[in-house]
């Protein structure tokens, strides 16, 4: 979280269309020096055209993509200065892990000496000693991963790009390599550009989230913005779980607002904007809900339709009234779990409310 | 920022010239000595006499074809020519098909071996297996002794310049194209599409009528085209195993075109010869591809 | 299966025959063909390397096929190249046009190219020769060569790209590693078809600059059968089936030649 306050990426007013379809929206994003930057989105949602824009092996239909504050449209790939690695990583097939790793050397006209250091350097750095002499056939996925990222990194890149990098992994390595690449990221201070489709890595690893959807971004801000604050409801159902549902807003008083939501009553607060008798779509998250066994003011009454134990915590389906609710839960103080079938109470703290705008129509 | 939306349209630009500079060599090469050389030998056919150094362009008629389309012998040989190649299309289907199935069956060395023996004729020379044949069916020749020593014959047999001997040599020849094209073509059978036949108690000939032989018949149809085509128009086989005692439209345009030195006629013979093998095998693909209602198939 | 399993190791033997005959005929130790052999000698394999005119043939033939392989593979990969990343409309059309000497017989393409190269004045040439080979031999270059680059990862090219290549270090650094399988492949058989081709060669070399194929063939068809012919047909009939072993199990000949359908 070192981030200069240089831009090293920014895009203008891009536009992209494949075959009459139009991929990229005109966007427009900037991403400051030294920061990991994800673009989340699901598939089509046009972040990996937005990386091959970046490095070059795409051209933008309209508006411009800067680099490091110069225009780049024109630039070829090789002269942008960028590390890239795909989601099949890509290592050449016929040279070993160290000539993979060495090619960018290779290619500057690098001594033999230098090639040898730097890329023994980066094999310590990916956690890999002892692989040199291995032929990509014979590493595992995850060791094809790290020889990949080293192979970016040798030439030392201000601007490192990864596409889908961990899909290609197991649960477990997946975990590893998230670790592995923040660190990645922190030691050598190069900025990163992610792009994938799995929230929770975004949330992991990045300082910003842009997340994308059909060609636009719909919000771009830290995890903990993006999370807990997202701007709309397809952001809010994309990172994480909700409860989406629609309210009628009854008045407005000061720094909060009454919503009815079929029979409840519940209290919002930071309003702005809202007046009464308009119609608020709002959320909130499945861990935010409090489940009580005895009611008070603040509680409203609900059933539990659905109990399922998933070892650190409990899924519970509520019902209240035609409505559900989702609901995460630890087991209650007293030890024992709510149970299907029982009437419970549960209440809505009104700083875990998240009032979302209108889902824009598509452009 | 037009400058930077009109920047994109260049590379386009220079990819198509770069493709078009790519494709120059063999473009030139095929319009010039491909295509040239078959309008000339149109033109060729036209010639009333044989080109001479006196008289470089002689006048134009249609003498020839008259002659061809005329004169019985032209006729038979032409006919024989087709009878050639369709008995010889119908004997390496017959044989190729069941021997590429059983290809896709097995693997390792024994495949290799299988495969060795059925593109032998590919990889050796085509007179190398004329010539085995031509000494395995001599006169007292090694299968007559075979089957003299086991009492099926007696006396020495004439199997050389027969109809039987012309068409087995052929196939021969051309079973390695055909096992090529089936092996590719049932090997594109998903494997899973059988199974579920199975599994749904389809026996072994429901299975191969309703689903296999359906699902490679592009690839036969693609065989039968190659083998009707190639066998057709050999002529090497009748000179050799036939002694010309067949005679075939190919060893005409053989003749008059080295020996009778008569060009004009060999040219016309050609190009009849090559009309009828193109009309017929694009006619049978699209006959086919009626009668079992699939796309595209390629002539080729 | 197990009709089918003897049916097809009898067309094996069928097939084998021919080949297989030649052998025992050359080891004769007359000048006649004749099975059983008379007498058992090796004289005649011996003979093949005191006939000048035979190993002319075959240095000629030698020489002819190198040619042509080399210069066929040179002008097909750029065909495919182009071929493979071009839309789907123009590349039947390309397809079906740089494809298309094989849909003619090859003895009305031969008569073609006689009378053609008369008027150019490159009948009974090498070049001419060579030239004709090309024509036949490229749309079966092109295919073999379409396979190859089909397979090719372009995320390699774009790795290569980004890392700081230019087209033509990618070219050689990448691209070509991966199609090394598919040129061997293009290569030896493009050889192969030229060194065997018989119809062209015999309508357009010259007398006395005769091939392999059309020196044995003349041997069969006009006179001068010897032993040493069969001796000869099994010595390359041998190198024939080492070669395919050697393909087979290396780069796997159904995958390359069934881009010949």
């Amino acid at each position: 979280m070192r981030a200069g306050n240089e831009s090293i990426l920014r895009f203008e007013n891009i536009s992209k269309i494949f075959q009459g379809q139009v991929v990229l929206n005109n966007l427009s994003l900037e991403m400051r020096q030294g920061e990991f930057l994800t673009l989340l989105g699901p598939s089509g949602c046009g972040k990996t055209t937005s990386l091959n824009l970046v490095a070059g092996l795409l051209q933008p239909d309209s508006g411009t993509v800067f680099l490091r504050g110069q225009v780049a449209n024109a630039l070829p790939p090789r002269k942008r200065g960028l590390g890239l690695v795909f989601q099949s990583w890509a290592l050449f097939p016929h040279l070993n892990a160290f000539d993979n790793i060495a090619y960018g050397l290779k290619i500057r006209g690098a001594t033999e000496t230098e090639i040898r250091t730097r890329v023994m350097a980066m094999l310590d750095l990916v956690r890999l000693p002892g692989v040199e002499q291995k032929f990509p056939s014979q590493l595992s996925g995850g060791m094809q991963q790290r020889v990949a990222l080293a192979r970016a990194l040798v030439t030392r890149p201000d601007l490192l790009l990864l596409d889908e990098p961990l899909s290609n992994l197991d649960a477990s390595l997946r975990k590893e390599m998230q670790i592995e690449l923040r660190r990645i990221h922190s030691e050598l201070s190069v900025s990163t550009l992610l792009v994938t489709h799995s929230q929770e890595e975004a949330l992991i690893m990045s300082d910003r989230i842009a997340v994308m959807r059909r060609g636009r971004i719909e919000c771009i801000d830290t995890p903990s913005v993006v999370y807990n604050r997202p701007p709309n409801e397809f952001v809010c159902s994309f990172v994480g779980d909700a409860n989406i549902f629609r309210c009628e807003v009854e008045q407005v008083s000061g720094r909060e607002a009454m919503l009815k939501w079929g029979a409840i009553r519940f209290v919002i607060a930071e309003p702005s904007g809202l007046a009464g008798g308009q119609m608020l779509t709002v959320a909130i998250r499945p861990e935010n809900v409090i489940l009580h066994r005895a009611g008070t003011a603040d509680t409203h009454d609900g059933l539990v339709k659905d109990a399922i134990f998933k070892g650190s915590h409990f899924d519970y389906v509520i019902s209240v009234g035609d409505d559900q609710l989702h609901v995460i839960a630890l087991p209650p103080v007293d030890g024992v779990p709510f149970a299907q079938g029982e009437q419970i109470c549960f209440s809505l703290p009104k700083s875990r409310v998240i009032p979302l705008a209108e889902d824009r129509a598509d452009g | 920022m037009a400058d930077a939306a009109a920047r994109p349209r260049n590379p386009d630009r220079r990819r198509a010239l770069l493709s078009a500079l790519l494709l120059l060599p063999v473009c030139a090469l095929l319009l010039v000595f491909f295509l040239a050389p078959l309008i000339q030998l149109v033109n060729l056919s036209t010639f009333a006499q044989q080109p001479s150094a006196q008289n470089l362009k002689p006048p134009h008629s249609l003498a020839n074809y008259l002659n061809i389309l005329s004169d019985p012998f032209y006729l038979q040989i032409t006919a024989n020519a087709l009878l050639v190649g369709f008995w010889t299309t119908i004997a390496t289907l017959v044989i190729s098909y069941p021997v590429a199935y059983y290809i896709t069956k097995i693997s390792g060395w024994e495949r290799t071996l299988i495969s060795v023996a059925c593109l032998l004729p590919l990889f050796v020379n085509v007179i190398v297996s004329i010539l085995g044949w031509y000494i395995l069916l001599l006169p007292y020749g090694v299968i007559q002794q075979i089957l003299s020593s086991l009492g099926l014959v007696t006396g020495s047999l004439q199997w050389l310049r027969t109809m039987p001997a012309l068409v087995g040599v052929l196939t021969y020849e051309h079973i390695p194209f055909a096992v090529l094209i089936l092996v590719s073509s049932l090997q594109a059978i998903p494997q899973d599409k059988i199974n579920a036949a199975r599994l749904l108690g389809a026996g072994i000939p429901r299975i191969f009528f309703t689903l296999i032989l359906p699902l490679t018949m592009p690839g036969l149809v693609a065989s039968a085209i190659l083998v009707f085509s190639l066998s057709a128009s050999s002529y090497l086989v009748p000179i050799l195993i036939g002694a010309q005692r067949i005679k075939v439209l190919p060893l005409s345009i053989f003749s008059y075109g080295t020996e009778l030195q008569n060009w004009p006629l060999a040219a016309a013979l050609s190009i009849v010869l090559l009309i009828l093998v193109v009309a017929i095998t694009y006619l049978f693909a699209r006959t086919m591809n009626r009668i079992t209602r699939r796309g595209e198939w390629e002539m080729v | 299966m197990l009709g089918l399993r003897i049916f097809v190791y009898i067309v094996v033997v069928l097939m084998l025959l021919p080949v297989l005959i030649t052998f025992p005929v050359a080891l004769t130790s007359v000048a006649r063909i004749s099975f059983p052999p008379v007498g058992l000698s090796g004289r005649w394999f011996m003979a093949i390397f005191s006939d000048t005119v035979l190993l002319d043939s075959i240095i000629r033939s030698f020489w002819l096929a190198t040619a042509a392989a080399i210069v066929a593979i040179t002008i097909a990969l750029p065909c495919a190249f182009v071929i493979h990343r071009s839309t789907s409309r123009a590349r039947e059309l390309l397809e079906t046009w740089i494809t298309g000497p094989r849909m003619i017989p090859q003895i009305v393409f031969a008569l073609a190219l006689l009378a053609y190269f008369e008027t150019i004045g490159l009948a009974e040439t090498f070049i001419g020769l060579v030239i004709s080979h090309l024509v036949i031999t490229i749309p079966f270059a092109f295919r073999t060569l379409l396979v190859s680059v089909s397979t090719m990862d372009k995320r390699l090219e774009w790795s290569s790209d980004v890392l700081g290549a230019t087209p033509a270090q990618t070219f050689w650094r990448v691209m070509v590693p991966q199609l090394k399988t598919g040129l061997i492949a293009a290569f030896i058989f493009t050889f192969i078809l030229s060194f065997n081709n018989v119809t062209l060669a015999l309508f357009l070399s010259g007398f006395g600059q005769r091939t392999l194929p059309v020196e044995m063939f003349q041997r069969m068809n006009v006179g001068g059968m010897t032993p040493a012919i069969p001796a000869l047909s099994f010595v390359l009939a041998l190198v024939g089936v080492v070669l395919f072993i050697v393909l087979d199990r290396t780069v796997g000949v159904y995958r390359f030649l069934a881009g010949r359908d």
